[in-house]
Order: structure tokens, then C-alpha cells, then sequence
């Protein structure tokens, strides 16, 4: 028979599962025959196979309904279920709706941020045995000399390598290109997995100068430069002004450790050149571990490389640098704070989704509460209690579900606008999306969520008894006591959840607060910077001819109107990317056993410091006099002052030595800015004229506009322009934004906490009002009891609201002490604000504490109001 | 007779399928038979289902038959109606009659 005309599998396989046994293959045989023999010659395939699945669906329901018992008949019990459930709901909308909005909501939440910290946190690298790959010297760069010796004597690796980040200027490919890109040793881009899509990767003997001029490009950059052009290897770019030859490209799965790298060239390492072995670290270090050596074996060699180096160069090595080789997994590097953060904000989305399971607990319970008739008789009648609260289960799962699903699209939509969801640079966020493992959450999730709801109106059905309900002819004075407790124990969780929730909050917008006030030591105010990279070509390929271009970029940018000071530096103050070196003071010996003293450093120009609005403390700063073959001068930051001579005021004059022993003297002391984030302390920092060491191509250039006539972005770069419209003008914004972008972090995780803590304490606003409206409900007739009998509206008032304050206050009492517990572990995420900040403990209570009695007052009022005449006419 | 239960719509028209194809039929020609007579969509589990039941009470037999010996030809069950399957349907026709006499749906009918 032809392949053809098979019958539908999934059809067939259904049958198979769901027929009896005596039926089965019978049944199976003759329809598949009947279909190649007569339904598809007469019909056409499409039409016999919608015949197929019509026999397999109608016979599967025919045993459901009329068969003996058997998995179908459960599933007909669960149909009928569910179809009751459906009309139950069709008739009052309202609270089905609520339901699945509220599960949703709590469901899409947590399954958004576990989607997140799936993707960061908990999945492994995408590089083959990733948990082989580790990080030695984490926090540290390394010379080059260093590496290539490590590299050679290290043991317990099955490879070691290290990269360092470049950047290079594309030319001859129409527009020119900036493009991002790492200096590899051969070796390392195979140890992390990948295979090349075209070509090969660079081997041993291209670190030497001279064979170095080979690249690997990137996918993603190989089909937007070259689109795709398949004989790309083997051809020649121009890249950083030199013939450089394509050997390969690296496919699109493959992960670069640094996001954004577009390219590799090998990394080369001149020995006649002294800052290659000492001076500047600037190498990361990445190694795969041997799992066939002995477990200690790769820390041991290495810990002992590195008290070789502290033997052979005690000055520029210390104990701290020995300490600091220990091997750090790639991923935990990878991740840093974030995995904090976000195991932070996971609990306080499962918080959010107990609040939400806990409130349509509650309306559930107040449904089942209401139907207690309904199902008294059912009792009565003979239903038995297990069937009963089997559909009352069902009924809930049911809910379950469509919120669940409800909130899977909720989670998938704000997936999709994923930059504003998650947080800037979060690394790895590629890997978050709704996989498998996400689905499942999300599944346990609602699965779980409809359990704990569901069980109660479900026990408490089962155990209901009928002849006590029936026999009511008034409605009693209070509804079962157990019920009443129940609800309120709900609502008292509701609040607590709310409260821990407001108080991480709390917490979040307080260490923002402290630290959006840390002293930056700059006034951004009125600044705009740019980074500025001068393209390698002939024009600037000599060091005093890239000093001459950006001597006349700022003499150029000066005169545009609205501008008032200028400034160069390369780097730019609150980005983390520092490059730091030993130094030494001139008569000063270093103790061998300590830390050899290390300090930040960049060229700068012109009015660097008076752009910035750093204060000048002492001496003066880098002046235009400040030439080549001028004397070396340097100007210090107060911490630098502090800890090398002693003081501010002692440093002006004295001598210094960097750069393995280049000598500068000391002319002026600035104060101390902040070179990474707020929450870090300022390094030591010395400040060169650029016209007396330039060694890179890019510079920051700062430009601070007049108070009432700021410059804008568009009239700089048409100046610049102006002197070779070939010069990138980069990442042009104020210095404003890059002071806000360094608190970043804190402030999405306070955002986020506030939104949660928000979302929380709605819920249990409806929740306290909820119960409130129930109980005012079946109170009426008490109440109308109590106005006739004389009592005011207020005092009936007052009661009211003094019923529902016990479960309230409670909650916040709880909520308060579990807050207390859990805050300890966000300390490491605040800034100048205690785990157990006061303030914060008793501003979230208070403030939810009005909440609840407003929420609590609102029905009652409603209540007080009935006329006592309209209750007892009523029943 | 008569103290047993009634024969359901559905497994009468079964028996009577089954005399209709000679009475010896298997469940597809039951099925296409019953299809083609009342002209409503029937499934091949509903058949097998009432043959099986119908076969429980007695009032069917049936038998394997070897498979044919060409490519594909499987062992197949065949049913056959019984005397007490005879009986059944006659006397469930008689009730019906008795029941049908002095009724006139004709003016509601719409054929």
C-alpha cells in the first residue's frame, strides 16, 4: 500500500489509546481498510481524511458515553464537569472573570521573571561542558608577558586562554566602519566550542607581529558588511589602516563571552616591547579545567605561577595579586550581582502570585459560600461528597487554566518588549525566553495555584451537611464560624504578603535615593559628551598627528556658539573599564608583603577638569604647555594624594613613577570622581597630557554648554565634521544620562519592587474590601436588627470596621516580622540604607494599614445606610 | 420473554443491518449498511460497541474467518444474528406496533 494513503496517525493513534482492548484492532483494521479501499478513491485524500477523524472522535465519545467503566468514562465525568462549571460561570461573569484576571496576572509575573532568571541564572552557558570554563583573576587584568608564561606553565587545564577587548576602524568597504572586536590567543575561540562557518580560526605562530594580520569575522558582521559573500575568506580588508587577510568566520550560535565582538585577530605579544610584560593588564584570562586531573591540581599550579612572579617582582606583585588568581566560574562571572538581584525579585513574584492565589481563594470561598443551598440539596439527593468536590475541584482547575494560559500570554507579551522589561546590560538575556522549562513553570504554577484555591471551597463542600442547610427558613445571624475564620486568615496573609512587598519596595527607594546623592565629584549638569575614534588611516597614523587632530577638535568645538568649555580624557568618569597600573613614589620602598599600590590613569586635554566641574584642590592642571618635550607632568585625585604622600597638600612637587618607571612630577591634586558606579569607592587616578603620551586614537571629548544656550548634538558633530567628515562621532548624550545609567540596576530593581509591592497591595485592598462586602452582606439582617432596635449608623459603623481590623492589623504584625527576616538578604543590593531600616518598617505598615480600613470602610458605610424596615420584610 | 429489558434504537437497527447483509457481516459492511439504509453519519466504534453488547446477551454469535491469502488480508470477526436476536426484533416490532396503532404523527412530519 502506498505511503499515500495511510490513514491519519494522530487519528489511529488516538483510537488506539482510547478503544478498548477487544475493540481495538478490529476497529482499527476495518477503518483503515474502508479508507484506502473506498473513502479515498471516492472522496480525494483531504476529504477522507476529515472522514477518518470523524470515525475516531465519534467512536472514542461513543464509548465515553455509553461504555462500561474505564478511563473514557472518566473523562465523560470530567466533561460533564466541566460543562456545569461552564454555565455556572455564563450566568455571573463577573467573578470568573476576576478569577482568571487575577490568576493571570499573578501567573504572567512570575513566569516573566522566572522566564528571566531562567535565562540568566539557571541554564548553563550555550558552550559545550560549560562548566568546565572558569575565570582566573577575576576582577584583574593581566599583562600579556604574564599570560603567555601562564599559558605555558599552568597544570589541571585542558586549554587556557586569554582575550582582551579592540576596536578597529573598517576602511575601503564604502562607509567606514567602527567595528568591536577581541585580541585572542589562537586556540581560544575553539576551547569555548565553536566551529568555524567558513574558513578556519588563528593558530599558534600568528601572535607573532607581522603574521597577526588575520581576522575572523562574526557572522552577523560578515553578512551586514559583506553580505554574505561566500568567498570573503581568503580576502583582504583594510582594518585599523593594515592589509588584514579573512581566514574565517565564526557561525551566529556561537556566544561571544563579550556580547557585541564582531570580529577576532589574534593577539599579539611583541617581547621587545617592556608594556607587554609588565605595565598594562589589560588581558582577561579564560581557561577549561581538566576533568581527568585531580580536583586541586589546576589551583595549585597556578596559585604557584603566581608566587614565581611575586618572588621575580615583588614591587609590582603582592599578596593580594597572588590571592586574587583563584579560578572563578565563567558563568558566575558572567551573572555577577545579577543572580542576587534576581533570585530578589523571583520572591517577591511568587509573593505576588500567593497574593493573587490567596484572593481568589477567597471569592471562591465566598461563591462556594453562597451556593450552599445549591449544593445541600445536591447532598440530599444523593450526590455523594466526593463527587461534589471533585467538580468543585474541577471547577477550579478549570479557572486554573485559563488564567494560567492568560498568563502565559501575559509573560509572552512582555517578553516581547524586552527592553523595557528587563534590566540594561543584564547579561545573557538572549537566553531569556519561554522554553520548555519556563512552559513548565508556568504550568506548575497554575496547577498549584488552582490546588490551593480550589481545595478549600472543595473540603469545605465535602464536608457540608445537608439537613442543617435545609432546614433553614431564616438566614442565620452569622455564616458558619469556620467559614468566617477562614476568609479572614486569607486576608490576613493577603496583607502580610503586601507588607513585605511594600517594605522591600521601601528599602529599594531609599538605597535609590542614597544613592542617586552620592557626590560624583563632577557636575554633569550642561555636559555632553562623545567618544571620538580618529579612523586609521595615513592622515592620523602618527602619534603627533592624532595630538594635532584633537587639539584642533576642541580648539574647533570652543567656538561653537553656546559652548563654554571643552574637554578631552579617555575615559569617561562612571563607566566601569578602567586600565590601571602600578606605580611607584619617588624615595618611597613598598613593604614586599603588601599589595603593590595601583592606580587608574588616562591622557586628557584641554579643559578637562573645568568642563567636568572637577575642583581643583592644589597645584594647577594639564596645560597646553604640557608638550612632548616638556617634562613629564601628572596631576593627581585626592585619593591618590592621600595614600601615596600623605595628603593633599604634599603632593605638589613631588615625583612619581608609572609605566615601569617613566617619571612624571606632580603639579596639581583634583578631586577624587567616581570611576565606576556610585556604590564603589574612587580609585587613585593620575591625570597625563595627552600631547605627552597619546597612546590611543579615541578620546571622550566633554563639552559643557553655556547655562541659557546649550549646543546641540547636531551643530557639534557639523564642526567636527568640518575638519574631515571621516571622523566617527560616537555615542553623543549627556553626561546626565551616563551618571543616571550607573544606577541603572538599583533603580530597575526599585521600579520593580514598587510595581510588585503596588500590584500586591491592590490585591489586597479588593481582598480586605471583599471580605468586608461579604460580611456587611450577610450581616444585614443583624444590622437592620440593630437600627431598629436604636443603635446610630455610626456605632454600627464603627463595629463593622472594628471587625475587620483583627485580621488586618495581624497580617501587617506577620507581614513586619517575616519582612524583618527576609530583608537580611538584601543587603548586599542596599546602598546607605540598613536591612532593618526604621523608617521603612514603619511607613509600608502605616500606609497599608490606611488602605485596609478605607477598603474596609467603604462597604460598611454601604450597609449602614439600608433601611432596617426593607431587611426584616425580607424572608 | 418480555421481562428483559427493551432493545435500544440503536442495536435494533444494528440487527437489523446484519439480516440486511445476509446475516453474516462484519463491523465495516454493518457500518455502511447502516449508513446507506438510515442516511445519518454512524461510526465504526458505535458498531463494534453495540455488536460486542449485543453479543453479551446472547442474541449474536460470531466467529473469526482466517485471512484471506492475498497481501494484507487480516483474520476478521464475523457476526451472525441468532434465534433469540430474531425473537427480539419481532418482539419489539410487535411492541411498537402496538404502540404506533391510533397514532397519527403524519401532520407534523415533515419528510
Amino acid at each position: 500500500m502506498s505511503v499515500a494513503n495511510r490513514p491519519p496517525r494522530l487519528a489511529a493513534g488516538l483510537l488506539r489509546r482510547m478503544l478498548p482492548n477487544r475493540h481495538r484492532d478490529d476497529v482499527l483494521a476495518e477503518l483503515e481498510n474502508e479508507y484506502q479501499a473506498d473513502v479515498v478513491p471516492a472522496r480525494g485524500e483531504f476529504s477522507a481524511r476529515v472522514w477518518y477523524w470523524r470515525q475516531a472522535l465519534g467512536s472514542v465519545l461513543w464509548h465515553a458515553r455509553h461504555g462500561r467503566r474505564g478511563p473514557l468514562q472518566s473523562l465523560e465525568c470530567l466533561l460533564q464537569d466541566v460543562r456545569f462549571a461552564w454555565r455556572g460561570y455564563a450566568r455571573a461573569p463577573g467573578l470568573g472573570l476576576l478569577s482568571i484576571a487575577t490568576i493571570g496576572l499573578g501567573v504572567g509575573v512570575s513566569t516573566t521573571v522566572f522566564s528571566v532568571l531562567n535565562g540568566v541564572v539557571l541554564r548553563p552557558l550555550p558552550y559545550p561542558d560549560s562548566h568546565e570554563l572558569v575565570r582566573l583573576w577575576n576582577n584583574w587584568n593581566l599583562s600579556k608577558g604574564v599570560v603567555e608564561e601562564l599559558m605555558v606553565q599552568a597544570d589541571g587545564f585542558q586549554a587556557l586562554h586569554g582575550r582582551l577587548n579592540a576596536r578597529a576602524t573598517l576602511t575601503g568597504q564604502g562607509e567606514p566602519a567602527e567595528l568591536f572586536g577581541a585580541e585572542i590567543t589562537p586556540g581560544y575561540l575553539s576551547m569555548l566550542g565553536a566551529v568555524p562557518l567558513a574558513g578556519r580560526f588563528p593558530v599558534v605562530g600568528e601572535t607573532v607581529p607581522g603574521e597577526s594580520d588575520v581576522v575572523v569575522l562574526a557572522e552577523a558582521t560578515w553578512r551586514r558588511l559583506f553580505g554574505g559573500d561566500t568567498d570573503v575568506v581568503g580576502r583582504t580588508i583594510e582594518l585599523g589602516g593594515v592589509s588584514t587577510t579573512v581566514v574565517g568566520v565564526a557561525p551566529a550560535e556561537f556566544r561571544p563571552v563579550v556580547r557585541g565582538v564582531e570580529y577576532w585577530k589574534p593577539m599579539t605579544i611583541d617581547p621587545d616591547d617592556f608594556s607587554d610584560y609588565q605595565g598594562v593588564a589589560q588581558v582577561t584570562v579564560i581557561g577549561r579545567l581538566d576533568p581527568s586531573a585531580p580536583a586541586d591540581a589546576a589551583r595549585v599550579s597556578v596559585t604557584q605561577y603566581a608566587e614565581g612572579v611575586r618572588e621575580r617582582s615583588p614591587r609590582a606583585f603582592g599578596e593580594s595579586w597572588v590571592d586574587a588568581s583563584a579560578q572563578v566560574s565563567l558563568h558566575r562571572v558572567l551573572v555577577g550581582d545579577n543572580r542576587a538581584t534576581l533570585w530578589t525579585v523571583m520572591g517577591a513574584a511568587a509573593f505576588v502570585l500567593l497574593t493573587a492565589c490567596a484572593n481568589v481563594a477567597n471569592l471562591l470561598l465566598a461563591r462556594a459560600s453562597r451556593r450552599r443551598r445549591e449544593i445541600a440539596i445536591r447532598l440530599g439527593m444523593g450526590a455523594s461528597s466526593g463527587r461534589l468536590a471533585r467538580q468543585l475541584l474541577t471547577e477550579s482547575v478549570a479557572l486554573g487554566a485559563l488564567g494560567g494560559a492568560a498568563g502565559v500570554g501575559l509573560a509572552a507579551a512582555l517578553l516581547a518588549f524586552g527592553e523595557v522589561v528587563l534590566p540594561a546590560g543584564l547579561p545573557l538575556s538572549e537566553a531569556v525566553r519561554l522554553d520548555t522549562r519556563v512552559l513548565s513553570f508556568a504550568l506548575l504554577a497554575t496547577f498549584l495555584t488552582s490546588l490551593l484555591f480550589g481545595i478549600g471551597p472543595a473540603l469545605r463542600a465535602a464536608r457540608l451537611d445537608p439537613q442543617r442547610y435545609l432546614r433553614e427558613s431564616a438566614p442565620s445571624f452569622s455564616r458558619s464560624r469556620e467559614s468566617a475564620r477562614v476568609n479572614r486568615l486569607i486576608v490576613a496573609a493577603e496583607i502580610a504578603m503586601a507588607v513585605v512587598l511594600a517594605i522591600g519596595a521601601g528599602l529599594m527607594l531609599r538605597s535609590l535615593g542614597e544613592l542617586n546623592a552620592v557626590d560624583t565629584g563632577l557636575r554633569a549638569d550642561g555636559v555632553t559628551t562623545m567618544r571620538i575614534r580618529l579612523p586609521a588611516n595615513s592622515r592620523y597614523a602618527e602619534e603627533p598627528d592624532r595630538a594635532q587632530a584633537f587639539r584642533a577638535i576642541t580648539e574647533r568645538l570652543a567656538t561653537v556658539p553656546g559652548v563654554a568649555s571643552v574637554g578631552a580624557g579617555t575615559f569617561l568618569p562612571l563607566q566601569s573599564g578602567l586600565v590601571t597600573a602600578v606605580y611607584g613614589v619617588d624615595g618611597v620602598e613598598y613593604p614586599e608583603n603588601q599589595p603593590p599600590p595601583n592606580a587608574a590613569f588616562q591622557m586628557v586635554m584641554a579643559d578637562y577638569f573645568d568642563t567636568l566641574g572637577i575642583p581643583v584642590l592644589a597645584g594647577r592642571t594639564i596645560a597646553r604647555s604640557d608638550v612632548a618635550d616638556a617634562p613629564n607632568v601628572g596631576v593627581i585625585n585626592r585619593t591618590f594624594a592621600e595614600d601615596a604622600f600623605g595628603g593633599v597638600g604634599e603632593a605638589v612637587g613631588k615625583k612619581a613613577t608609572m609605566f615601569g618607571g617613566v617619571e612624571f612630577e606632580v603639579v596639581g591634586v583634583v578631586g577624587d570622581t567616581l570611576q565606576q558606579d556610585p556604590q564603589s569607592e574612587a580609585w587613585a587616578e593620575a591625570f597625563f597630557s595627552f600631547q605627552q603620551g597619546p597612546w590611543w586614537p579615541s578620546m571622550y571629548v566633554l563639552v559643557r554648554g553655556a547655562p541659557d544656550a546649550m549646543p546641540t548634538a547636531a551643530s557639534l558633530r557639523e564642526a567636527i565634521w568640518e575638519l574631515d567628515p571621516q571622523v566617527p562621532i560616537l555615542d553623543i548624550r549627556p553626561m546626565t544620562e551616563v551618571v543616571r545609567s550607573a544606577t541603572a540596576q538599583p533603580r530597575y530593581l526599585a521600579l520593580l519592587l514598587s510595581g510588585f509591592g503596588a500590584v500586591a497591595l491592590a490585591l489586597g485592598a479588593i481582598g480586605v474590601y471583599g471580605l468586608m462586602s461579604f460580611a456587611v452582606n450577610e450581616r444585614t439582617y443583624e444590622f437592620g436588627i440593630k437600627a431598629a432596635l436604636g443603635a446610630t449608623r455610626r456605632r454600627i459603623l464603627q463595629q463593622a470596621v472594628a471587625d475587620a481590623l483583627p485580621p488586618a492589623v495581624g497580617g501587617l504584625i506577620v507581614g513586619c516580622l517575616v519582612a524583618a527576616g527576609l530583608s537580611r538578604t538584601m543587603q548586599g543590593m542596599l546602598f546607605g540604607v540598613a536591612a532593618h531600616d526604621l523608617v521603612t518598617f514603619a511607613a509600608a505598615p502605616a500606609i497599608l494599614f490606611v488602605v485596609a480600613l478605607l477598603a474596609s470602610y467603604l462597604p460598611a458605610r454601604k450597609a449602614a445606610r439600608v433601611d432596617p424596615k426593607q431587611l426584616t420584610g425580607a424572608e | 420473554m418480555g421481562k428483559g429489558s427493551f432493545l435500544g434504537e440503536f442495536e435494533r437497527l444494528v440487527l437489523l443491518a446484519l439480516l440486511r447483509v445476509g446475516n453474516e457481516g462484519y463491523g465495516m459492511t454493518v457500518r455502511q449498511e447502516l449508513e446507506q439504509t438510515t442516511g445519518r453519519a454512524v461510526t465504526i466504534g458505535a458498531v463494534y460497541a453495540t455488536l460486542a453488547r449485543l453479543e453479551e446477551k446472547g442474541l449474536l454469535s460470531s466467529w473469526h474467518v482466517d485471512p484471506e491469502p492475498h497481501r494484507g488480508g487480516r483474520s476478521r470477526r464475523f457476526f451472525r444474528v441468532e434465534t433469540s436476536g430474531r425473537k427480539a426484533l419481532a418482539e419489539s416490532r410487535a411492541v411498537l406496533d402496538r404502540m404506533w396503532a391510533g397514532v397519527d404523527v403524519a401532520d407534523e412530519v415533515q419528510s
